[in-house]
């Protein structure tokens, strides 16, 4: 099977509006007959399914909520990037384009990043309409702010709750659909399986997580908005439930999983505080436009920050990247704070954290100016450390935030099972290797309120759908097929708790698969993985029935995924023997220590195709081009 | 989409305020009347005057019937209201506790009770005074009536502790009230705590001086 | 401050919908003050999972206090003894050694248990789905500058849209009224250009909702407004009876 982007020819940035003409269209009164299955109620599934709704299609949409509202998207702070110039500072859709394939580290594919940039200026649009509430100048114009690895104004925000507001503007978009009665909700379910009929995708599987039923649902084209893979870490800034399942069980049907080792950690988190920890919390990136970020020169100094004189304090990044300084891209800052911290120059208990000092903005603009910027960030702080960052600096250490890699999806979002479109943090399609503050909710919003819409004509008019309902014989075995998954995790009856293996697991892959790589712990990885998963199998502990609410059962079937996700991870990451983004391997750096692309080997898309659990996954490369943005060393300098 | 808008819990608290505070103005005009007692010269003339003006107005059942329906709108809401409240919480809590720093006995929390102890207090008071059901010997002037009733020690202690009563009612309902009414905003929230604060100070003060004066000064 | 704490923890037990519940009793032991109260609870769960027992039940995600997911009436409290703060950025640090804290769920009829201190808050999504938005389709929207809004309106806006749509102002009300959530929901958008359009039949149809969904009626007891994790202000309820009257006397407050 050759892989398809399906990217229009033609100049670059008249390729959409050339594709929106070409695509095919439903009738109004075609569109009524469809049913489109959402999965997933984030950003990307709300928007989707309300506009999908918008335009006369029935829509489900199955969420593991109690309430479509309570999506990760909530958690991001900073802002949503969007190419209005409206602060006159030089920003421009291509400028857009242009930063986020270079911040991409040219792994991306430029017509869809173009794409994104594009529908960035309606995104604002559409949330201002809907209510969401940015924050605005005295004029009554809405206000920007500049985010890490840009050098213009153009992120949106609304206080430090940006995704919280658009996450409600797209819940209450979905809502009124629900009121018209063209959207019907199924809360606390979480999707097992993906159904295929006749090589397209036709229906889905849930557990119903209250009453531990499985059901059946059958439609016309399946929506996967199903979110990132950053939980296979165990500790990272995603919540407690984000996971792999939906995703995995799709590429277990046979769609490809596209570059699961471009993984971004973020470098401004708490630190770890001890064993219970059971997450990390973000600090907004914001924060870097007014802290310095340092450590003592000396190693082991343990005096507190405010004894250690000017003249023995290392200002690192500042020193590197004189140019962007504190502001560059999260790679780069997560990578040299870990370089420090490996001198041992770490501050903290544990050595493994950095300062974030704003002793020197408070003193320029006031404490009060400060409190006004940052005044729930810092409380946040405060509430979770225990210090006031007003008087000593905030310790920050990076951590496991996003996932670039996703599910291979073309050019309409379709992946490689027809039918089945992915979109959001689950594909893997705009950011590369790397992703820049701010883009994720663009480009949540993006493929929801302005692509899919589009793109789902493609299929739903361009092939003959035969009527499918939950009777065909495909549903009874998907359902059989998740079922057994659940009765055998039930009767395994171990000694040991689900917890304690992801914890393991993420441990292993953080060691091996983190912030830096290498062909020899990644090997001992994937052996430790297989390992590891055997034990599982064979020693898990999961108590009480199947046919009840039971959050360990639903943890343990997503910690089973994990681990064969985390083999892919870790065996494409092995494949990748170059550094780019956030992918780092040690044996592939240039001399100061920077990422080290090679692109006339590396310069496509690893999409994986399952070829059952244990057994080496097929590679199917999809060549990049670039022909706007020409791939250069990353500087920030 | 058709709602019940004459019914929502916000029309009902709307009407449960608009009556209290009328009611409010009643027991303000009442005091005002009440204070004329302590005009001790010529056998309280100016209260007798007073009384007997107010007894002889043609309007008199007219007012007297609207303020039975204040009465009975008031109460009749606030117990549809406490009742669906109640529904709203078959279950209650083995612990509760306010984060108010003042607990449970704080004048919003008692409203009810305080309610029920004014509402017996009225009773007696219409049974003593518009009817003279306890004391009824004929031939004597309003004020002496009422000194008469204060006299009794029972009667006095009840008198006080209902007009304390009443005034812990106010406490909240005056603001709450207002609050109901949709009176907002910042200043206007102190502006109107304030006043509330002074007005039912100045109502218990006012109802329960009397009671107190006639025990220990006029026996 | 010591380190680490024991506690004892009294904690509401049900299978199910509709069933009895009991309290049960949990010792723990060495709890690290650092830890937050849902970390604590997971250290509970590891432990009953080690003896072959059931975890208790409860509703958590983002663990930052933004989702909305979790709520405890921790010692007669929604979301414990902090002001402005959610469950899960409640730290062990608040308790001492030897404390007795006791775990229910939210109680109000609207809420209805579904097992241990998970409860079903969908009532919250009927009373949206009843006009809490703007009818705007993708695709049609104006340039976002093409209506200016002074910043102290988009500032107050906000302060209503903070909401997370958790349910402690329903379980901290006595009256378990809903009244907190739906006049966040009808200020945040009373307060914009761009919700003016449908000003008054939102309110009219939330608070219509509200009362069939069965939540109970404000006393104006202020209570949410202490139990509120995000500071929603109690004047929101106060300028929601204004919008309702106003709603009232336009006659528009029907569609």
């Amino acid at each position: 099977m050759t892989l398809e982007s399906k990217v229009p020819s033609g100049p670059m940035d008249k390729r959409w509006s050339r594709h929106k003409f070409d695509l095919k269209l439903v009738a109004p009164a075609n569109k009524r007959k469809h049913t489109i299955l959402v999965v997933g109620t984030g950003l990307a599934g709300a928007s989707a399914a309300a506009t999908l709704a918008e335009l006369g299609y029935n829509v489900q949409a199955f969420f593991y909520h109690d309430s479509p509202r309570r999506a990760h998207s909530i958690a991001a702070q900073g802002g949503i990037n969007a190419a209005k110039n409206y602060q006159n500072d030089g920003d421009s859709v291509h400028r857009l384009f242009y930063d986020t394939v270079k911040g991409g580290d040219f792994r991306a594919r430029e017509a869809n990043v173009h794409r994104l940039a594009e529908v960035s200026v309606n995104i604002i649009d559409q949330c201002v309409a809907q209510g969401v509430p940015f924050a605005r100048d005295y004029g009554g114009e809405l206000a920007n702010r500049s985010f890490g690895g840009a050098q213009v104004s153009r992120t949106f925000y609304a206080r430090g709750q940006t995704g919280q507001q658009l996450l409600l503007g797209a819940y209450s978009s979905l809502m009124r659909q629900v009121d018209l009665g063209k959207v019907k909700l199924f809360p606390r379910r979480e999707m097992l399986d993906l159904v295929v009929i006749d090589g397209v995708a036709r229906g889905i599987v849930c557990r119903n997580l209250v009453t531990g039923e499985f059901e059946s649902y059958a439609g016309d084209a399946v929506l996967l908005c199903t979110g990132g893979y950053g939980n296979v870490f165990y500790l990272s800034t995603n919540a407690k439930n984000c996971n792999v399942t939906a995703a995995w069980r799709a590429a277990r049907r046979g769609a490809f999983f596209a570059n699961p080792c471009f993984t971004q950690i973020h470098p401004t988190c708490i630190p770890q505080s001890g064993e219970h920890q059971s997450k990390l919390t973000l600090m907004s990136e914001s924060l870097r436009n007014d802290g310095r970020v340092w450590v003592p020169l000396k190693k082991g100094d343990t005096r507190s920050p405010r004894e250690i004189p000017e003249a023995e304090r290392d200002y690192f990044l500042e020193r590197r990247y004189p140019s962007f300084g504190n502001l560059v891209p999260r790679d780069v800052a997560s990578r040299a704070s870990k370089a420090v911290c490996d001198e041992g120059r770490g501050v903290g208990p544990t050595g493994l954290s950095v300062y974030l000092d704003f002793a020197a903005s408070i003193e320029r603009d006031g404490e009060n100016t400060i409190r006004q910027k940052y005044g729930n960030l810092f409380q946040m702080y405060e509430k979770i450390t225990d210090d006031n960052p007003y008087e000593v600096p905030m310790r920050i250490y990076p951590a496991v935030h996003y996932t670039m890699g996703g599910l291979w999806v073309d050019y309409n979002l379709e992946s490689t099972v027809p039918g089945l479109f992915v979109l959001g943090e689950a594909n893997f399609s705009d950011h590369g290797a790397n992703r820049l503050g701010a883009s994720a909710l663009m480009q949540g919003l993006a493929d929801g309120y302005f692509i899919v819409p589009y793109t789902l004509g493609s299929h739903i008019a361009g092939r003959t759908l035969a009527k499918v309902t939950t009777d065909h014989p495909a549903f009874a075995d998907a359902v059989k097929a998740s079922r057994d998954v659940t009765t055998r995790l039930l009767a395994v009856q171990g000694s040991r708790s689900v917890d304690s293996f992801h914890r393991e697991l993420g441990m292993t892959l953080w060691n091996n698969c983190g912030m830096a790589r290498n062909d020899a712990g990644l090997r001992s990885a994937r052996e430790k993985i297989r390992e590891l998963r055997d034990q599982f199998w064979s020693n898990v502990r999961v108590t009480g029935k199947g046919e009840e609410l039971n959050q360990t059962l639903e943890h343990a079937g997503r910690v089973a995924d994990y681990f064969e996700f985390a083999e892919l991870l870790v065996i494409d990451a092995t494949e990748r023997q170059e550094s780019c983004g956030g992918h780092f391997r040690e044996e592939y750096q240039t001399e100061e220590g920077e990422a080290k692309r090679n692109d006339d080997k590396f310069q496509y898309v690893a999409a994986w195709e399952f070829a059952g659990v244990g057994e080496d996954p097929k590679l199917h490369k999809e060549p990049l081009t670039f022909e706007e943005v020409h791939p250069s060393q990353r500087s920030y300098k | 989409m058709k709602g019940k808008p004459f019914f929502s819990s916000v029309v009902q608290k709307l009407v449960i305020g608009i009556t209290g505070l009328l009611l409010c103005g009643f027991v303000a005009a009442h005091l005002a009347g009440n204070l004329l007692l302590y005009s001790t010269s010529d056998r309280y003339a100016a209260f007798n005057k007073y009384a007997t003006t107010l007894h002889d107005m043609t309007l008199l059942p007219a007012i007297e019937i609207g303020l039975l329906v204040l009465f009975v709108v008031h109460i009749g809401l606030t117990l549809r209201m406490q009742f669906q409240s109640q529904k709203a919480r078959p279950e209650g809590y083995a612990v509760q506790k306010s984060k108010q720093g003042r607990g449970a006995l704080a004048a919003r929390n008692v409203m009810h009770l305080s309610g029920i102890v004014v509402l017996a207090f009225v009773l007696l008071h219409l049974a003593d005074l518009r009817f003279g059901l306890r004391f009824n010997e004929a031939g004597l002037a309003p004020a002496q009536t009422v000194l008469q009733v204060l006299r009794d020690p029972i009667s006095a202690m009840f008198y006080t502790v209902g007009s304390l009563l009443l005034g812990y009612h106010l406490f909240h309902g005056f603001q709450s009230s207002f609050q109901s009414l949709g009176f907002g905003g910042e200043r206007l929230t102190r502006i109107v705590k304030i006043v509330g604060i002074l007005f039912s100070v100045a109502i218990a003060v006012g109802f329960a001086s009397l009671p107190i004066w006639v025990t220990l000064l006029r026996k | 401050m010591s380190e680490s704490i024991n506690v004892t923890l009294k904690v509401w037990r049900q299978n199910g919908p509709g069933e009895a519940g009991r309290f049960e009793t949990y010792p723990l032991e060495n709890v690290s003050t650092h830890a937050s109260f849902l970390e604590m609870l997971d250290i509970l769960n590891e432990k009953l999972i080690n003896t072959g027992k059931m975890p208790v039940a409860f509703d958590s995600d983002c663990r930052e206090g933004i989702c909305g997911s979790c709520g405890l009436m921790i010692d007669g409290q929604a979301h414990g003894p902090d002001r402005e703060t959610a469950t899960c950025q409640l730290h062990m640090r608040r308790f001492s050694d030897g404390d007795t804290i006791t775990i229910e769920p939210w109680r109000a009829r609207s809420f209805p248990i579904l097992k241990d201190l998970v409860v079903d808050r969908s009532a919250f999504d009927r009373i949206i789905e009843a006009g809490g938005y703007n009818s705007i389709n993708a695709g049609n929207a104006p340039d976002a500058n093409a209506i200016l809004i002074p910043k102290i309106d988009a500032e107050a806006a906000m302060d209503a849209a903070a909401c997370i749509g958790c349910g402690a102002c329903v379980a901290a009300c006595k009256n378990a009224s809903a009244l907190l959530f739906v006049s966040a929901k009808v200020m945040h958008f009373a307060r914009l250009p761009q919700g003016k359009p449908e000003r008054e039949t939102r309110v009219a149809r939330m608070v219509a909702k509200m009362d069939e969904e069965g939540f109970g009626s404000c006393t104006n007891t202020t209570e949410c407004e202490a139990a509120c994790p995000k500071g929603i202000s109690f004047s929101n309820i106060v300028s929601l009876r204004r919008e309702s009257m106003r709603a009232q006397c336009s006659g528009r407050s029907t569609r």
